[in-house]
C-alpha cells in the first residue's frame, strides 16, 4: 500500500508543522570488519552508537514553533532535546524519533518566493516505527472484563490499576497509561470475588498500544503568508539597497557523551539484563560558539564595496534584523531573525549581460554560552 | 610460485600449538652485544698503544619479544577463549592468577613464517570503550632463536566476540558504591608479570651451545611479581583521598576497606565471557580540562597479586 502526500503529518515537539515540502529520515549503523591474521575477514561488529538524521524542508506559512526562545531570548532548540514523528495511514502508523537535536536551521528567500526553512536534526535516541514520546496504552475494549459493571450477582464492581480504583475511567474507556506503568503490570487481568463484591486487577491484556495517541499536544499554528512586500531587512550601519534574496543559517555542533554500562556481581551471577544498557548518550552538549551566517544579495544602487584593508583593521560589527511579516498585516511579524554583532566577512559583485549588477554581502556572528557578545 | 611478501590472510599465529585470532602481532628478536676492544701494538707517532676493535661479544641470552593484539571470543572451544589463552580463569580470585601464570615455557609458537619456543607471558591488558569491540593485548619474552616455516592459514567463522555494548563495570571506592551521577567513559585492565632469568654458568661454558643458533638458554625464568591495575576514565575524582590510597571519612584509616573495580565481560551475543577484578589502593587520579572536550578524570587502582 502506498501513502499519498496529503495523508502524512509531521509533528515536532507536539507541534504539527505547517508548509512541509519534504522530510528525509535515516539512520545508520557503523560496523567495523574483523580481520584476523591467517584467516582474513571473519565478521563485522558495530563500533559506533546509532545515530539518525532528519531533514525537514518547509515553506514559511506561519509562526515557526521551533523558534521558541527562553527568557534570555536564546533559542530553546540550542540546548533542548526534541522529538518528532511522521505519521501516515490516518495517523495509525509512524516513523518517529526521540532525543533529537537541531544541527542546522536555515532560512532562504528570493524575490517572488515564500521563504524556505530547512531544519536538520541529528537523532541520538530511538528512531523507527512506533517511536514516539506520546505513546500511550488505552483501554482494550475487547477485554473480557470491559466494561466491569454491577449486575444481578454483584452489587459492587471495582477495577484496580496498581492498587488504585480506576473503575469509572475503565468503564468509559478514557483510561490511558504510559509505558512505565504498562511494564509494571502482570501479563493478564485477574478477577476476584467476595460475596456481592467483584474486583478486577488490570494486567497488560487490558490495554492496547496507541503509539501516536497524544503526539500532538499544541494547537495548530495560524496560517500566515508573507510576500515580498512584507519582508524587511535592516542592517544597522548603512541603508540597504533593493534586496533580491537572503539566507540566514545557524549551525549547531552537538557533542554527545557516551558511557559504559554499570552493573553488579548480582547481574553477572543471575544473568538478568541490564536496567540501563547505555545505548543513548548520558549527556549531550552544544559546543559553542554557534555560528550564524547571513548572506544578502542586493541590486547595486547607492551601496559601494568597501576597501578591504579598512575593514580588516576596523573589523566593524553590525546588527542585522530580518522581519518576515504577514502579507495582509505588515505590523504582524510572523518570524524574525536577528544577527547581533555580525561582521562582514566577504563582499562580491556580479554583473552579467542579462541582468542587473548584484552585490552579495556575507556576514558571520558567533553566539556564546555564558558570555553575551 | 610463493609470494615474496606474506599476505595477512596466510600469516597464521599459533601459541602453545593453539591457533589464535590475532589482528596484529609484532615479533622481534635481538642479540645483546657489546664491543670488545684491546690495546694494539706500540705506535711511535703517539708514543703509546692504540685501542683496536676485536669483535662484538654477546652479553646475555638471545632475547626476543612478541606482542599480539587480539579479540576475545565467548565460546570455550574457540581459539581466543580467555580460559585457553591465558589461564586467567576467574581472575576475580587473585589466588588463581597466582597459580596459573607459571614459570613453564610456552612452546610450539608460530608467527607467520617463523616458529619458536621458550616464550613467557609478561603482560596482558584490554580496554573497554563504549560501542567498541574489546581488543586485548598480550606481551611475551622469548629466549632462543627462530626457525623458518611455510605460509599457513586456518578457517574460522561464527565467532561471538567480546563487545563493550553488552559488558559492564562496577567501581567501589573504599567499599562504597558510586552514585548515580558517576559515569565511566572507558575501562582499562592490566596484568603485569615481572620475571627474572637465571643462567647456570657451567652449562653456558660448554662450547656445545655455539653449535646451534639459539645459544645459551636461561635455566629458569621465575615469576617475581604479578600486579594488576584498573584505570577508569570517568567524570569524577575521589575526594578525601588519604596518603594510604583510600577515601577517608573516619578517624581511623586502618579500618578503611580497599577500593575495587569489577569488569564483567560479555560477548556481542550476550554470552558471559569472563569477570576481572582489581582490588587494592588508589594509585593515581587526575582530571584534564581542555578546549573542545569535556573534562575527564582518570582513577587508577592497583592490586598486588604476588
Amino acid at each position: 500500500m502506498s501513502y499519498s502526500n496529503y495523508e502524512q503529518t509531521v509533528v515536532v515537539n507536539g507541534h504539527r508543522l505547517l508548509g512541509v515540502q519534504s522530510v528525509d529520515g535515516s539512520y545508520g549503523i557503523n560496523e567495523k570488519p574483523i580481520r584476523v591474521a591467517g584467516v582474513g575477514f571473519i565478521d563485522a561488529a558495530p563500533n559506533a552508537p546509532l545515530q539518525g538524521n532528519f531533514s525537514i524542508n518547509r515553506k514559511m506559512v506561519g509562526r515557526d514553533p521551533l523558534l521558541e526562545t527562553d527568557s534570555l531570548g536564546k533559542y530553546i532548540y540550542d540546548e533542548a532535546e526534541i522529538d518528532g514523528v511522521i505519521m501516515y495511514d490516518n495517523d495509525a502508523k509512524g516513523f518517529g524519533f526521540t532525543k533529537g537535536r537541531v544541527s542546522k536551521y536555515n532560512v532562504t528567500c528570493g524575490v517572488g518566493n515564500v521563504p524556505d526553512i530547512q531544519t536538520d536534526i541529528t537523532v541520538y535516541g530511538n528512531l523507527g516505527k512506533n517511536v514516539s514520546s506520546g505513546s500511550t496504552y488505552a483501554v482494550n475494549q475487547l477485554n473480557q472484563y470491559y466494561p466491569f459493571e454491577v449486575d444481578d450477582s454483584y452489587s459492587v464492581a471495582i477495577v484496580y490499576l496498581n492498587g488504585s480504583d480506576v473503575t469509572a475511567r475503565w468503564n468509559d474507556a478514557s483510561l490511558t497509561i504510559q509505558y512505565d506503568v504498562y511494564q509494571s503490570l502482570s501479563e493478564t487481568t485477574s478477577f476476584r470475588r467476595r460475596g456481592s463484591l467483584k474486583r478486577a486487577y488490570l494486567g497488560k491484556d487490558a490495554f492496547i498500544f496507541k503509539p501516536f495517541e497524544n503526539v500532538i499536544t499544541h494547537e495548530d499554528q495560524v496560517i500566515q503568508y508573507p510576500d515580498q512586500s512584507s519582508i524587511k531587512l535592516i542592517v544597522s550601519d548603512f541603508s540597504i539597497d533593493a534586496v533580491v534574496d537572503f539566507s540566514y543559517s545557524r549551525s549547531i555542533n552537538v557533542v554527545p557523551v557516551y558511557a559504559l554500562s554499570k552493573g553488579s556481581a548480582v547481574t553477572w551471577q543471575t544473568g538478568e539484563t541490564l536496567k540501563d544498557p547505555k545505548l543513548e548518550p548520558v549527556q549531550m552538549d552544544t559546543q559553542y560558539p554557534i555560528e550564524t551566517d547571513i548572506t544578502i544579495t542586493m541590486i547595486a544602487n547607492e551601496y559601494e564595496v568597501r576597501e578591504i584593508k579598512d575593514r580588516l583593521q576596523a573589523a566593524p560589527q553590525s546588527d542585522i534584523t530580518i522581519q518576515i511579516c504577514d502579507a495582509n498585516d505588515h505590523a504582524n511579524v510572523i518570524n524574525s531573525f536577528v544577527g547581533k554583532n555580525v561582521r562582514l566577512i566577504s563582499e562580491s559583485i556580479n554583473s552579467t549581460i542579462d541582468g542587473e549588477m548584484n552585490i552579495s554581502l556575507s556576514y558571520k556572528s558567533y553566539e556564546s554560552y555564558h558570555n553575551e557578545l | 610460485m610463493a609470494r615474496p611478501f606474506l599476505r595477512f590472510e596466510d600469516g597464521k599465529i599459533t601459541l602453545n600449538n593453539k591457533d589464535l585470532m590475532v589482528n596484529s602481532a609484532n615479533l622481534s628478536i635481538a642479540p645483546s652485544l657489546t664491543v670488545e676492544k684491546v690495546y694494539g701494538d706500540y705506535d711511535e707517532s703517539i708514543g703509546g698503544a692504540r685501542t683496536e676493535f676485536v669483535k662484538f661479544a654477546p652479553t646475555q641470552n638471545l632475547r626476543g619479544q612478541l606482542s599480539i593484539s587480539f579479540y576475545i571470543s565467548s565460546d570455550v572451544i574457540s581459539p581466543n577463549s580467555v580460559d585457553r589463552l591465558f589461564e586467567l580463569i576467574d581472575v576475580a580470585n587473585p589466588a588463581n592468577a597466582k597459580n596459573t601464570i607459571s614459570e613453564a615455557p610456552i612452546n610450539g609458537n608460530i608467527v607467520g613464517r617463523y616458529s619458536f619456543d621458550n616464550m613467557f607471558l609478561t603482560g596482558f591488558n584490554f580496554q573497554m570503550s563504549p560501542f567498541q569491540l574489546i581488543v586485548a593485548n598480550a606481551t611475551y619474552d622469548i629466549y632462543g632463536s627462530i626457525h623458518s616455516m611455510t605460509d599457513r592459514y586456518f578457517s574460522k567463522s561464527d565467532v561471538d566476540f567480546a563487545h563493550a555494548m553488552k559488558s559492564f563495570g562496577q567501581i567501589k571506592i573504599s567499599n562504597q558504591e558510586s552514585d548515580e551521577e558517576f559515569e565511566m567513559a572507558s575501562l582499562r585492565y592490566n596484568i603485569n608479570v615481572e620475571r627474572k632469568i637465571s643462567n647456570k654458568i657451567r652449562e653456558n661454558e660448554n662450547t656445545a651451545i655455539n653449535t646451534y643458533a639459539g645459544g645459551a638458554l636461561p635455566d629458569r625464568v621465575s615469576v617475581e611479581s604479578i600486579t594488576s591495575e584498573a584505570t577508569i576514565e570517568c567524570n569524577d575524582m575521589i575526594d578525601n583521598l588519604n596518603p594510604y590510597g583510600d577515601q577517608q571519612f573516619t578517624s581511623n584509616p586502618a579500618t578503611i576497606p580497599d577500593s575495587a573495580v569489577d569488569i564483567f565481560m560479555y560477548s556481542l551475543g550476550g554470552e558471559r565471557i569472563s569477570r576481572f577484578r582489581c582490588q587494592g589502593k588508589i594509585q593515581n587520579q587526575n582530571v584534564a580540562i581542555s578546549e573542545g572536550s569535556h573534562a575527564k578524570s582518570s582513577i587508577t587502582i592497583k592490586q598486588i597479586i604476588k
